[in-house]
């Protein structure tokens, strides 16, 4: 009980003196003293910390000084404002000693000018990489030389041969069908009058149409040529052998249509224009360029041959074997002036030939463009 | 804190932080230094700048940075006038300015630098207690102070306006 009465700390000073005394005396009770002190609960330490929201200010006499610092500053509540303004114009001294203080406020117009601004501006240190002048001019060199190389090497190309006579086989076997290649096939009719091929069809083929519409079972009779235009160096380079004559006219067939296909070879070839002369270019092998005028048993159907630009871009090769019935030829397409002015010239050269009716042996040959004597 | 953003506080604040040291120290090339001292902190700590606070960075860094150049310097003088600004037409408004800037020029270091920042910054108690290191309540009181004794002086018969 004694016990109880100290720990809610109802008892007297001595009391509590000796209740300490008697457990110091009875040690075997200090235990449950202990135990009931610790049921206590001491105060937590909690602050509000915001008192001053709490506080109403209200404007007195003597407190009116510091009421109109306040409001110089700014710093006076906004419900007291109007009543400030109301008790300064109310009272004339009040009056006086606020425009006083009005005074003592600074000017914020005032202007002072820091004129060394750009010594404050700062701009971060980006990495530069000089460069000197033998790097400079190693690399101009480097440069240089790679254009130089690569245009001999351009140039070197094209002084190539880009006619070439391929067999049949070649171009099944390795499908030359490049967009850019045109191939002209010339299928024949054995004709007795004529040539040994006798008629002769010449189509324009696109390259991508000759796997699927060219007959390897084709009959034996027809010999075919086939003009290629187009790049097909890549391919062919390593299978067919240029320049090398041989190109047997029995293969050609003359067209049976009315078109004229104009090719060109070589400048220093002059124009065949006659069948015997198609004739002699069978037992002699051509070499690259001949120039070649093909007529027909029809006096309106020939193949011409002529000299133009195509003759130097234009190839005749031949597959291996020179028994074998196909051949074709391939023009570098990228070689032929293809300007529009050239695509005139040729529009214009193909309706006078139309027109003149060139025949072999009569012809004159003027500019380019052979016109028929009649 | 961006260099941009740096930048741009230059433009913004060098004027301001200039007028707040040249008027408390009336020595130009210290005042520059003290702007130049400033702002060559906030660059190099611009990481740990925030953009919106850098004005009270500035004069936080600006304000330190004096108090320090007067404690090693003392080289306080006063000046009876410091440019042709105040040369004003006006002789009422230029007798009224300089009278106010002599005033001004009795107050200690620290009630010169509360009414500057109160009058031509216009920081709240508050905002000025952590650019000076003073806590709110002191602010007000060192401030109230500060006008009081400005009122004295020019409410003396000599400096009537």
């Amino acid at each position: 009980m004694y016990f109880l009465l100290y720990v809610d700390k109802e008892l007297s000073a001595e009391e509590r003196i000796a209740v300490e005394e008697f457990v110091l005396t009875n040690m075997d009770l200090k235990p449950e003293l202990d135990l009931l002190l610790e049921t206590t609960m001491s105060p937590d330490e909690i602050v509000f910390d915001e008192k001053a929201g709490l506080c109403k200010y209200e404007i007195t006499e003597n407190r009116l000084e510091e009421s109109m610092l306040l409001y110089l500053d700014n710093e006076l509540d906004a419900s007291l404002v109007e009543q400030m303004d109301a008790t300064i114009i109310a009272d004339d001294k009040l009056k006086r000693e606020w425009n006083i203080l009005l005074h003592t406020k600074l000017d914020n117009t005032e202007k002072i000018i820091f004129d060394n601004k750009k010594s404050l501006y700062r701009h971060k240190k980006t990495r530069v990489v000089s460069m000197r002048f033998w790097r400079v001019a190693v690399a101009a060199a480097l440069i240089v030389g790679g254009i130089f190389t690569g245009f001999s090497i351009f140039t070197k190309r094209s002084g190539k041969l880009d006619v070439a006579v391929a067999g049949k086989e070649n171009l099944l076997g390795k499908k030359i069908g490049s967009p850019l290649k045109t191939i002209i096939s010339t299928e024949g009719k054995t004709n007795g009058d004529q040539q040994p091929a006798g008629k002769a069809i010449a189509n324009v083929k696109n390259a991508n149409n000759i796997a699927g519409k060219y007959n390897p079972a084709h009959d034996a009779g027809q010999k075919d040529i086939t003009i290629q235009k187009g790049d097909a160096k890549k391919e062919l380079s390593a299978t067919t052998k240029r320049t090398q004559p041989g190109l047997s006219l029995e293969n050609i067939n003359i067209p049976k249509s009315n078109e004229t296909v104009s090719s060109t070879v070589r400048d220093d070839i002059k124009p065949l224009t006659n069948k015997n002369e198609l004739a002699r270019l069978e037992q002699k092998d051509l070499g690259l360029g001949s120039l070649v005028t093909s007529k027909t048993g029809l006096e309106d159907k020939e193949i011409t041959l002529s000299t133009n630009s195509y003759a130097k871009n234009t190839v005749v090769d031949q597959t291996a074997t020179e028994t074998s019935e196909n051949h074709i030829l391939f023009i570098n397409e990228e070689k032929i002036n293809r300007s529009k002015m050239s695509g005139l010239f040729r529009k214009v050269k193909r309706v006078i030939s139309r027109n003149a009716n060139v025949k072999t042996g009569n012809s004159i040959q003027i500019a380019g463009f052979e016109i028929a004597a009649r | 804190m961006t260099e941009k953003e740096y930048n741009n506080c230059v433009n913004l604040y060098a004027d301001n932080v200039y007028r707040f040291i040249l008027k408390n120290l009336r020595h130009e090339e210290d005042a520059k230094d003290v702007v130049q001292g400033a702002f060559e902190k906030m660059w190099l700590n611009r990481d740990q700048v925030d953009n919106e606070k850098c004005k009270s960075y500035l004069f936080t860094v600006a304000y330190n940075q004096m108090i320090d150049h007067i404690r090693k310097t003392k080289r306080i003088s006063l000046k009876e006038s410091f440019t042709e600004q105040e040369r004003g037409s006006d002789k009422q408004q230029y007798n009224a300015k300089r009278i106010l800037s002599e005033a001004l020029n009795k107050l200690s270091a620290t009630q010169k630098s509360l009414v500057m920042l109160k009058d031509y910054e216009g920081y709240n108690y508050a905002e000025i207690g952590q650019i000076t290191g003073l806590n709110e309540s002191q602010v007000k009181v060192y401030l109230h102070r500060a006008r009081l004794q400005l009122r004295e002086y020019i409410v003396k018969p000599e400096n009537v306006i």
